[in-house]
This record gives C-alpha cells, structure tokens and sequence, in this order.
C-alpha cells in the first residue's frame, strides 16, 4: 500500500488537527479569559479550513466521487459511514459556531453550539480510529490506532494553537498580554505533552500488535522496520525534535520574548507536521490482512 | 437457481493447473490484474530429526482455490458504507456499481481477498457466483472448467451432507470471523490452520 493512500494521510492528519485545535484553544479561552479569546479569534475558522481541507483530501481516494452521497447509506453497520457523518457534523457545527459568535442575533447560542462542535470532534477522531480497528488487520486492530489519531489530535492542535496566538501577540511587555498568552502556551504545552506521550504509547503497541505474519509470510512491523526502517526512525526524531522547538518558543513567550522567533515556531510546526505524515505512511504500510 | 449456494473444493485433488482462474477471467472478462478466483500455492516445511538420530525433510506443497465464499456474515458488506455491497435473496454476495464509491474499504477488510478494485469503472468488483449461469442452471465457469473435479458448488445443506464440516486448513483464515458458505476437504499434506510452518509462495499470482 505504499504511498497509494495519500489522500487518507492527509484527510486524517488534517481532520485531527482541526479537532485538535479547536479542543486546545476552547479550554485555553475558558481558563485564560477575554485576552485570551482575542489572541485566539477566529480559532473555528482556522478549524474549519484545516477540517474541509482535510475532507477535499478524502474524495481523492475514491474511485466514483459522484457516488459519494451513498456513503451515509451504511451507519447501522459501517464505522467509514460514521465517520463521514461526523467530520460532516463537525464541520458544520464549525460554521454554526463562526455564525453565532460573530452575527450579534445568534452570539447566545454561541456556547451550546461550541459545546457540540467539542463533542462531535472528540467523536469524530474516535470514529475515525474505529475505521482502522478492522478484526481482519491484526497490527491496526489494537488501541495504538486510537492512541496514533488523539496524539496526533493533540500535538498538532497544539501547535496550531499555540502558533495561532503567538502570531497574534503584539509581543509588547505587559501583564494584559503576557498573562493570556502565558494561560495559552501552558496549555498548548501541557496538550502537547500529552499528544507525544500517546504517540510514545502507541509506537510499541502498534509494533507489538503487527508482529503476527500473515500466510504470505508478510509482517506488518517487519515491513515497517526492514524497508520503512529510515522513514519510521526519521517520524520519531521529527517529532521530538518538532516538540522541543516548540517548547522553546512556548517558553520564550511566557518569558515575554517575541524576538526571533516566529521562523523557528513556523519551523516547530512544519517539522511535528513532517512527523506526523511519515508516520501516518507508516500506519497505512502496516495494512496486513490476515488469511488469503 | 439455488437457495443457498456454496462452494466445494478438495485440495487433496486439485492440482493447481489454474484453469478455474482462467475460466472466470475470461467468462467475466477481466481486466489484467482483477482475479476474482485466485489459486494459492501454499508451501513450506524443513528438516526433521528422526528417532534415530538421522534428518530427514517434511517439505510440502498444495493448492487452494479461493473465489468469493459469499460469507454468512461477509465483513466486506458489514464494511461497506454505501450497502453496494450486499447479499441477495439467495446469499449471493454482489457489487451495486451504482452506489460503489470505490473506497477499497472491502478490499482492506477481506480475509478472502474477494473484492477487486476494478480500475478502469472506479468502483469495485468480486465473484458474483456465475449467477447468469446458475439462472440458466448452468455451474459457474470456474466449477465446469475444472479438469480434476476439485471445485464443485451446490445447496449449502447438500455439500455439507455430502462432505461433511469444513477443514480447518492452513492458509484459510479462522471462519469463524466470516462463516464462509465454503467447505474444503484436505489433502495428506495439509497443515491445520495457523499452523504457521508454510506461507503462499506465489503471492504475485493471487
């Protein structure tokens, strides 16, 4: 399956990291306040650029586009029909939330309708990751792929975030600006963590998970770490090192120092996102079904 | 046309000429690389230890002819999240091209390897049980084609009467994921399922 899914690589890492954005930055504006929510504006737009990119993504994979409609024809039974509903859902409670916060009628219905859009996110990758559990792919058919798609919710959201309003930060010292973009990085950090922890979770699990060898004598682990060895390292080292430049200009910024930092925060991003498709690569490689 | 179909095929005979497989491209006029029958060669074995110290080898080689089994409980049409891929009155599983999406997500899913991307409509494609022929009470291709009489088809109830259980044989996938309206009588060589001591060696055929 070498590199034949690249439309899925990028409508799932594009569709978690909307999810991931939106979660990251919703808890920031509860806890960091009005200053917090003004660094942050436009947070749902971002979301909904990055969710519907992701979805434009996903058309490339099919063979009949035109008979997309009937995809929805399955949700008793078919988690890929559940999951088209709802990153369909999620984006359009996206732009329920960008109506209600910025059209003076509607702003009251503004905090049930983000409340829903945090649900059907979470829901959403969940979802997603069910997609993957199939009983026939031993090495997708463990926790590890619900771990992958919230790390990958998490650390690229964060990122998003964390960039979002640092670019938005006037960078002037002052307590009514370092306070919320410090409420912001911490949290940015802090969900960060827990993304690359997840990540680090899943890795052995996946491995372990796609040891089995199919009657074609096929491994899932083993093709990833014969052929895919140098990809699957890089992935690995992109993301840690992605992380660690973030948390570099993330500290910088509660320090109050905006300076020389904007390439190297675009950089953090670009390189966890770098890790992130590799990786997403290499969970594709490991579709090994098990029998003929 | 039968009620329930299923399929027959004795591996103790067959011997791998792959004439079914030909039979059903050219009946169904396939495209190159889209085999909705597949014959596996699965071999393996080594050396072993007798009692007398001496090493002697267990090497061994046998064929499986695998087409759709129009499963029971067929993972690809649970799958499917257009319900193009579904079972008709009979249990025949088949392809709705007018709803297919062409999303492969049968294909990931299938222990069989049954559904085939058929490239050139964007939608997918699988064995439909020569279900022209059987309204014709003709077999289907690949059971008339075989030279050996290994493949043969029938009322699930009848097969089973006749054959009784399936083996449970190395490569086949565990049934009970699927429950395959396919029942498969061993030859001297087989090995049981999972056991793991072989693998398909013609993987570029299949």
């Amino acid at each position: 399956m070498v590199g034949s899914e690249w439309p899925l690589v990028y409508f799932t890492i594009l569709v978690q990291m909307s999810v991931g954005l939106l979660i990251v930055s919703e808890v920031a504006c509860l806890t960091g306040g009005a200053a917090a929510r003004d660094l942050l504006r436009g947070r749902e737009s971002f979301s909904f650029v990055l969710g519907a990119v992701g979805l434009a993504f996903s058309f490339g994979h099919l063979g009949s586009p035109m008979h997309s409609p009937f995809a929805l024809f399955n949700l008793a039974h078919s988690w890929l029909s559940r999951e088209i509903l709802c990153t369909s859902i999620f984006l359009a409670s996206l732009v329920a939330l960008a109506i209600t916060r910025y059209t003076a009628t509607f702003k009251a219905f503004a905090r049930p309708v983000a409340v829903v859009a945090f649900v059907v996110g979470l829901a959403t990758v969940y979802v997603m990751s069910q997609v993957y559990m199939i009983v026939t792919v031993p090495a997708w058919n463990s926790p590890a792929t619900l771990l992958n798609f919230v790390g990958a919710a998490l650390l690229l959201g964060s990122l998003a975030a964390g960039l979002l309003a640092y670019f938005r930060w006037p960078g002037e010292d002052g307590a009514e600006t370092r306070t919320p973009i410090a409420c912001i990085m911490s949290l940015a950090l802090l969900f960060a963590g827990l993304g690359l922890l997840a990540k680090f979770i899943e890795i052995p699990i996946s491995l372990f998970a796609g040891l089995e060898t199919n009657a074609r004598g096929v491994s899932a682990t083993a093709a990833v770490l014969t052929d895919g060895l140098g990809p699957y390292v890089l992935q690995i080292v992109l993301l840690i090192v992605g992380t660690a430049l973030f948390v570099y200009v993330a500290n910088a910024a509660m320090r109050g120092n905006k300076a020389v930092l904007s390439m190297v925060g675009i950089g953090a991003f670009l390189i966890t996102l770098a890790g992130e498709v590799l990786g997403r690569f290499a969970f594709f490689d490991m579709h090994v079904l098990i029998g003929l | 046309m039968l009620k329930h179909p299923a399929f027959h095929i004795d591996v103790g005979t067959c011997t791998g000429c792959k004439t079914c497989m030909i039979a059903c491209k050219d009946k169904n006029d396939l495209a190159d690389g889209v085999k909705w029958r597949r014959v596996s060669e699965y071999a393996g074995g080594g050396w072993v230890k007798r009692t007398d110290g001496t090493v002697t080898q267990d090497v061994f080689a046998y064929y499986i002819s695998v087409s759709c089994n129009h499963c029971e409980d067929p993972i690809c049409v649970s799958v499917c999240p257009t319900t193009a891929m579904h079972k008709d009155e009979s249990g025949i599983v088949l392809v709705d091209t007018t709803k297919c999406i062409g999303c492969h997500y049968c294909e990931w899913a299938c222990p069989y390897r049954a559904p085939q991307y058929n490239a050139a409509a964007g939608v997918m494609s699988k064995c439909n049980f020569c279900i022209d022929y059987q309204r014709e009470g003709k077999p289907p291709a690949c059971v008339a084609a075989c030279p050996t009489r290994s493949l043969t088809f029938g009322e699930y109830d009848d097969l089973k009467k006749r054959f009784g259980e399936s083996a449970l044989m190395a490569p086949l996938p565990d049934p009970s994921i699927t429950k395959p309206n396919l029942f498969v009588t061993p030859g001297r060589t087989a090995k049981p399922m999972g056991s793991g001591n072989g693998s398909i060696s013609n993987p570029e055929e299949v």
